[in-house]
């Protein structure tokens, strides 16, 4: 089975776990997917998910200079962003429960 | 590939977008750049420009934009502005040169013959019949309709009247004047402000009867009058204050040779 078309449904909710820990920046995101596992996840996407939930309103970000070449742009949840992680990650409990059920029964 | 022709490309592909959205993917895209080690293959990790492009534009929900506005939103606004400005002002550019162009505030106040014209039967202007030899003088005065100062540079007659004759002009008057002012001088160039006139005079006498074949008129509606408004030199037919004619009541050509 493709991992990378079942990462894709789950990425969103993936990249708000990782950015309720702390504020954090692209790259440290698409790293610590990676770390996690899933490699399979591109950069295209992790940036792109990162811009729609921006433009959505569950993240803010600022720019902090960098010492290694231009600003980092750190991202973090908003009020909104909070709840869609609740949603989202009440949603896959639920969702996990029954495939485990399921694939192990 | 370099980094900078990645993110070239990767602009180009993205060229529907709103140029601020555009600018603000391409340094997310520079940023992701400068964070990945320079050993790292950058083909291999993100695939080719368009296919990034592709990938950020479905998981960013940036659907493909098309028409005027879209193409107008993907122009830097400066851009859109610094173009707008330049067709504004080639636009008034060219109203200008066409309006400088057409620019024509002449016309005739009155006019008078002596001696001997007679109004014509149909009540349309006035007629002299042709004598060899008769003198006569022919006046009308030239006024400036408009706003603007012109200069008069000339009364370029080209047709052919059988008359030979000396161009005359008066003194600068008002319109309201209602007559031509003496005295007379040799006709020069002139400047003609708004408002103003001045009397155009042709004296001379009836000649040249052999360029005149049969009986019949000439008919004489305007007069050409040369003139220049700033750059532009132009020649414009003047409307007569009425028509007036040159009649030919026996063969003025007759004993002329018959051929010239």
């Amino acid at each position: 089975m493709d991992q990378t078309q079942l990462l894709k449904g789950v990425l969103e909710l993936a990249i708000l776990s990782v950015i309720a820990r702390g504020e954090t920046y692209g790259y440290e995101i698409l790293s610590t997917l990676e770390n996690a596992g899933l490699d399979g996840v591109g950069d295209a996407s992790v940036y792109g998910t990162l811009r729609r939930l921006e433009q959505a309103g569950h993240l803010s970000s600022r720019l902090e200079a960098s010492d290694s070449g231009p600003a980092r742009k750190y991202y973090s949840l908003t009020a909104s962003g909070r709840r869609e992680l609740s949603k989202g990650t009440e949603t896959w409990t639920r969702i996990n429960g029954a495939l485990n059920g399921i694939v192990h029964p | 590939m370099s980094r900078e022709e990645f993110v070239r490309r990767f602009g180009f592909a993205l060229r529907d977008l709103p140029w601020r959205t555009r600018r603000e993917l391409a340094a997310d895209l520079e940023n992701h750049l400068a964070e990945i080690p320079p050993d790292v293959d950058l083909l291999e990790r993100l695939g080719s420009p368009e296919q990034y492009a592709a990938d950020l534009r479905a998981a960013a929900g940036l659907e493909r934009r098309r028409g005027p506005i879209a193409f107008l939103r993907a122009r830097r606004p400066r851009n859109v502005v610094l173009t707008v400005l330049a067709l504004t002002v080639i636009g008034l550019a060219i109203g200008a040169v066409v309006w400088i162009d057409s620019y024509q505030p002449l016309a005739t106040g009155n006019a008078a013959y002596e001696p001997g014209a007679q109004a014509s039967p149909t009540g349309d202007g006035s007629y002299v019949v042709f004598r060899e030899g008769k003198p006569f003088h022919y006046g009308m005065t030239i006024w400036n309709s408009g706003r603007f100062t012109v200069r008069v540079v000339g009364i370029p007659i080209e047709y052919h009247l059988p008359i030979s004759y000396r161009l005359l002009m008066s003194e600068p008057t008002t319109f309201d004047y209602g007559g031509i002012p003496q005295p007379f001088t040799p006709f020069h160039p002139f400047d003609l402000k708004p408002g103003e006139e001045r009397g155009i005079v042709l004296r001379g006498v009836y000649n040249e009867p052999c360029d005149i074949r049969g009986t019949g008129s000439i008919n004489w509606q305007s007069i050409p009058v040369r003139y220049s408004f700033l750059w532009h030199t132009s020649t414009v037919q003047v409307p007569l204050p009425e028509p007036f004619a040159f009649v030919f009541r026996k063969d003025a050509s007759a004993g002329c040779p018959a051929t010239r």
